[in-house]
């Protein structure tokens, strides 16, 4: 089956029934005595499901886990390539999984993988791994009186679990792990612009491209400001506010490795420092709960190398810009087809959010 | 010949406040923020039109100013489109480097002005203005 964004997939479009019945059986087949109970479909999007249910065994031990599938009609997210994601490097469900158990045998936050299907299975790419605890949600996590304990111990933390996760062995990571360095990471970017430009130009009745100044300023800074010899590793690629689970004494898992690559770490704390992760709170620039003084000091103390502010700034712009263009793709999906969605087509209009930031921060540096 | 009463902005409103007085109050769920969006949209088109055309004028002349193209009269959005993509060429060809400064501050403007219409709220925006 070929995808409408080009791409190939063998995920028949499943009821929900129908995932919650084969989970059930996949289930059965991989404990040794028990039932799936609770099925419930926590979040479906077009492109990513998340599925909670309880493993009743023996004893009446019950353990709370989750499936994480692809529906498999679209495919594609805010990172994932386009024309046909043939420039993707997001993994596909089972390279994810085996990057989850890896991170998982080395000790790292992150929930246990039980088992995962491979992408020809009727249930498509998917694996069932522990259900943790805990919020999720940033708004939350930033605002609750439930959290203030751990929202000031968080930033550090932070540098801690980043540490570990850039120390992993590389031979124990998955084979097919791409290398995304700096350079190939910044003409990735480069070329999703241009194309999503081009694209409107030839493509669609406005017939015009999108015009970025702000966004070549900051490719032309990036040339110029690019960190040299940074040593490579494991990158989480996404590790912010919304992607850890959070109780009151801190974060308990770090979740969605879809995005993990072998890079520079210190584009993890570049990421985690960018604006759109502060949910309002302007005045703690990691991810709206801490400083980067802890952030650094908590990498340096659990063992990462010494921290250069001026790469994690340099991450940080090359972060704002990466938002930026994927607001760009987000409007691009719904406008090229891929999508129907009107509140993505809107998140084109906020590219010049990022814009604005980043002449700021290339003009601070 | 213009459009009889109500203009383009007015109909707009009229729909906006509909949206978010009567629609979204007896919304649940997924669609109250799709709602939301959806005023929002409408909101952002209403400013559009009302700052639209003064930020486009703006805009062109900076760029020929900056571009040393004064003069060459400012009527079309071709013209935009066309010395928009020379200054984008010639950013990324680096021939601007050494009048940084002045196409920052053009750029800039430009931003603001988008923001004007796109996100007046934006923190990023306001702090860009100085406050």
């Amino acid at each position: 089956m070929t995808n409408n964004d080009g791409s190939e997939g063998t995920t028949p479009g499943l009821n929900d029934s129908e995932v919650a019945g084969l989970l059930a059986q996949e289930a059965a087949a991989y404990f040794p005595v028990g039932k799936a109970e609770n099925i419930e479909k926590m979040s479906g999007g077009a492109s990513r499901e998340t599925w909670s249910f309880d493993w009743q065994g023996a004893d009446d031990s019950s353990t709370g886990l989750i499936l994480r599938r692809d529906p498999g009609n679209t495919g594609s997210t805010g990172e994932e390539g386009w024309r046909g994601g043939k420039t993707t490097y997001s993994l596909d469900r089972t390279t994810e999984a085996e990057l989850q158990r890896t991170v998982y045998e080395a000790g790292g936050l992150v929930a246990k993988v039980h088992f995962a299907l491979p992408e020809d299975h009727t249930l498509g790419g998917c694996y069932v791994m522990d259900r943790i605890e805990g919020e999720v949600l940033a708004p939350r996590i930033l605002r609750d009186e439930a959290y203030s304990g751990a929202r000031k111990t968080m930033a550090r933390q932070c540098g801690e679990i980043l540490a570990g996760l850039h120390a992993v062995d590389p031979a124990t990571l998955p084979k097919n792990l791409v290398q995304m360095p700096v350079q190939p990471l910044v003409a990735y970017y480069r070329e999703l612009l241009d194309g999503i430009s081009e694209f409107y130009r030839d493509n669609t009745k406005v017939g015009r491209p999108e015009y970025h100044p702000a966004f070549e300023l900051t490719f032309r800074w990036l040339e110029q400001n690019m960190p040299k010899d940074a040593p490579l590793g494991l990158v989480h690629g996404d590790f912010r506010n919304g992607n850890f689970v959070v109780g009151p004494e801190g974060i308990r898992a770090v979740l969605d490795w879809e995005l993990g690559h072998v890079g520079d770490g210190m584009e993890d704390l570049g990421w985690l420092c960018v604006r759109a992760w502060r949910f309002g709170q302007h005045d703690k620039p990691v991810g709206g709960f801490g400083q980067r003084e802890d952030l650094f000091a908590g990498y340096e103390d659990a063992g990462g190398r010494k921290v250069d502010p001026k790469v994690v700034h340099f991450w940080e712009v090359l972060g704002t810009l990466k938002w930026g263009i994927i607001c760009m793709f987000q409007a691009y999906k719904h406008l090229s087809g891929l999508i129907d969605s009107f509140e993505h087509m809107a998140i084109g209009r906020r590219a010049c959010e990022n814009e604005i930031d980043l002449l700021k921060l290339i003009e601070e540096a | 010949m213009p459009q009889d009463r109500a203009s383009a902005e007015e109909l707009l409103g009229g729909v906006e406040a509909f949206l978010r007085k009567d629609v979204l109050p007896q919304l649940s769920g997924a669609s109250i923020y799709k709602c939301r969006v959806a005023a929002n949209i409408l909101s952002i088109v209403q400013r559009e039109l009302a700052l639209g055309e003064k930020a486009d004028s703006t805009e062109l002349l900076g760029l020929q100013q900056l571009l040393d193209r004064e003069g060459e009269g400012f009527d079309t959005s071709s013209r935009l489109d066309d010395l928009n993509a020379e200054l984008c060429t010639d950013i990324r060809g680096g021939k601007l480097d050494e009048q940084r400064d002045a196409v920052m501050t053009h750029v800039r403007t430009t931003l603001q002005d988008k923001l004007a219409i796109a996100n007046p709220k934006y923190a990023g925006y306001r702090e860009s203005l100085g406050e």
